[in-house]
């Protein structure tokens, strides 16, 4: 098992008390990579004083803090 | 019974049965035997209620004999995607667990399709638990495409648009936190119709995701998705986000005027993505709506793709892997290895992440208000590509090798990302002879608006006659 395979599995053992299925920690580990590129792909874009959507009614507007 | 009825609108049908022109039961035992002949090539039912659906509709030819027309549904059989609930007949949601599930209660929108007077016939396979696109399903089996057997029909109600496209099923329903009913709609050649995020009710169906799922109908016609919407839509104490907006009567404005309507068209934000077939057939829908007396105006969206794709994959893996997480842990090894495998990394998804994506979620929505601002329609093609072949990982779309997942939902998930209303409608065929759709995109709680075109675009093209080889 990778490095990054067995950092993964403790910290889902640790942090959610969760056990990944054994087949799937190679290729978890690399989807995390992915999961990585869509956050920073989401740093990209200016939210400062965004309100999260959809938290109360849809279609309520934006609305800023 | 006359055979061309299994492929005629609901609307006909239920005046046929209204009329004494034909009968419930007559309906119903046709369609039987048409499922039970091509069924297990397309595989597109997980379960038929046969004996029952018989008596229910002698039940409805008794009633309608003796005067008592239960609504505009009197009799007509519907069938619906496995993750609706329906009482005392099996509801799989394409899950192994749930492989014997016999809800003790119908969801609000099958309630109301009785009451209308539908005979709910049948369910009908999904991708395992609607995440994912092929309806390639590891413990139902695989649904054809009934234009090519070799060919996904799309997801993840593809059973749903496989069945209606077949002549097996008048009409049916799925559900679309991607794409889900457009996407197989558009790859089977037949309409499908993502209403606005409230529209409908989802108490009783299996979530996915609590802010973007959607349920909607899947039909032959731009008429028959304007009646089912009437039927079902409404708000239902039992689902919060159900709006308490007017439901309107969108038959009746299916004729009425669309001069003048402006639509959008945002090619930057799609045009390196889709086939060449695709883009010609869509050319051609913008003409013929043009010569319609629609005004076609060219607009950037001003949005990236990734940034879009980005947001809406941190939603939905994070309320997905909430809403999974007791049967991930009740016994992970029940799910398919490409479902368990996004559940999982949905756990992995801090909260912080998840409520940036949500940030970036309403500056998407604002974006697209600002874009209805200046028009009242969006359009694009639906899919980038026709139906790829069953087991391809990569397609070529636009000419660059991309992943099936980024060929399928890139132009379908904006439209769950904001919640607005969207139709996917058919516009011709590939090289190939499969199927193309477009889809027009609304503001919110305007659906009346994109049936309307959709309907008039519909009636003067020849597309939603055709046929499968089947």
């Amino acid at each position: 098992m990778s490095a990054n395979a067995e950092l993964l599995k403790t910290i889902f053992r640790e942090l959610l008390n969760f056990d990944p299925h054994p087949d799937d920690l190679e290729t978890l580990s690399q989807m995390i990579d992915t999961l990585k590129q869509d956050t920073a792909r989401l740093e990209e874009v200016d939210t400062t004083g965004v309100n999260p959507a959809f938290l109360s009614e849809p279609f309520a507007g934006p609305r800023k803090v | 019974m006359d055979q061309s009825l299994l492929f005629a609108p609901i609307r006909e049908l239920a005046h046929k049965i209204r009329e004494g022109e034909t009968s419930s039961l007559s309906v119903m035992e046709s369609l039987l035997e048409r499922i039970n002949r091509l069924n297990p090539q397309v595989q597109a039912y997980l379960t038929v209620s046969q004996e029952r659906s018989l008596e229910a509709a002698q039940q409805k030819d008794r009633e309608m004999r003796a005067g008592k027309n239960s609504g505009p549904l009197h009799g007509v059989p519907l069938a619906l995607k496995d993750n609706i609930e329906t009482k005392g007949l099996r509801t799989t949601n394409g899950a192994k667990r749930l492989h014997d599930h016999i809800p003790s209660a119908d969801a609000t929108i099958v309630k109301k399709l009785k009451k209308a007077g539908a005979i709910i016939f049948g369910k009908l396979n999904m991708h395992e638990i609607a995440l994912g696109g092929t309806t390639d399903n590891p413990h139902y089996g695989f649904t054809r495409n009934p234009w090519d057997s070799s060919r996904i029909p799309g997801g993840s109600s593809g059973g749903s648009a496989s069945a209606v496209a077949a002549g097996m099923c008048p009409a049916s329903f799925g559900t679309d936190t991607a794409g889900s009913i457009r996407i197989p709609a558009a790859l089977c050649g037949i309409v499908g119709l993502k209403s606005t995020l409230g529209r409908v009710s989802r108490s009783g169906v299996f979530l996915l995701s609590w802010s973007m799922d959607c349920v909607g109908p899947i039909t032959r016609t731009v008429r028959d998705a304007a009646l089912l919407l009437e039927v079902i839509g409404g708000f239902d104490p039992k689902d919060p986000v159900t709006s308490r907006k007017r439901l309107p009567r969108y038959t009746e404005e299916l004729e009425a005027g669309i001069k003048g309507i402006r639509v959008g068209v945002c090619k930057e934000y799609f045009s390196d993505l889709v086939e060449p077939d695709v883009h010609r057939a869509f050319q051609g829908a913008m003409t013929e709506i043009s010569r319609l007396g629609i005004d076609v105006v060219e607009l950037p969206l001003n949005l990236e793709r990734a940034h879009v794709s980005a947001a809406h994959e941190i939603i939905l893996a994070s309320e997905a892997a909430t809403y999974y997480e007791p049967h991930l842990r009740a016994g992970i090894g029940d799910f398919g290895p490409d479902v368990r495998l996004r559940l999982q990394r949905g756990l992995a998804i801090p909260a912080v992440h998840y409520l940036k994506a949500q940030q970036v979620r309403t500056v998407i929505q604002q974006r697209f208000r600002d874009l209805f601002d200046q028009i009242d329609v969006m359009a694009s093609p639906t899919v980038a590509v026709p139906a790829p072949l069953r087991g391809q990982q990569n397609v070529s779309a636009g000419g660059v090798q991309r992943s099936l997942r980024e060929a399928l939902v890139s132009l379908t998930l904006p439209v769950n990302l904001v919640g607005f209303p969207a139709i996917t409608v058919p516009c011709g065929f590939s090289s190939e002879g499969l199927p193309l759709g477009f889809q027009l995109v609304g503001r919110p709680f305007e659906e009346a608006t994109l049936l309307r075109i959709a309907h008039q675009f519909e009636s003067a093209t020849p597309w939603k006659d055709q046929r499968p080889p089947l």
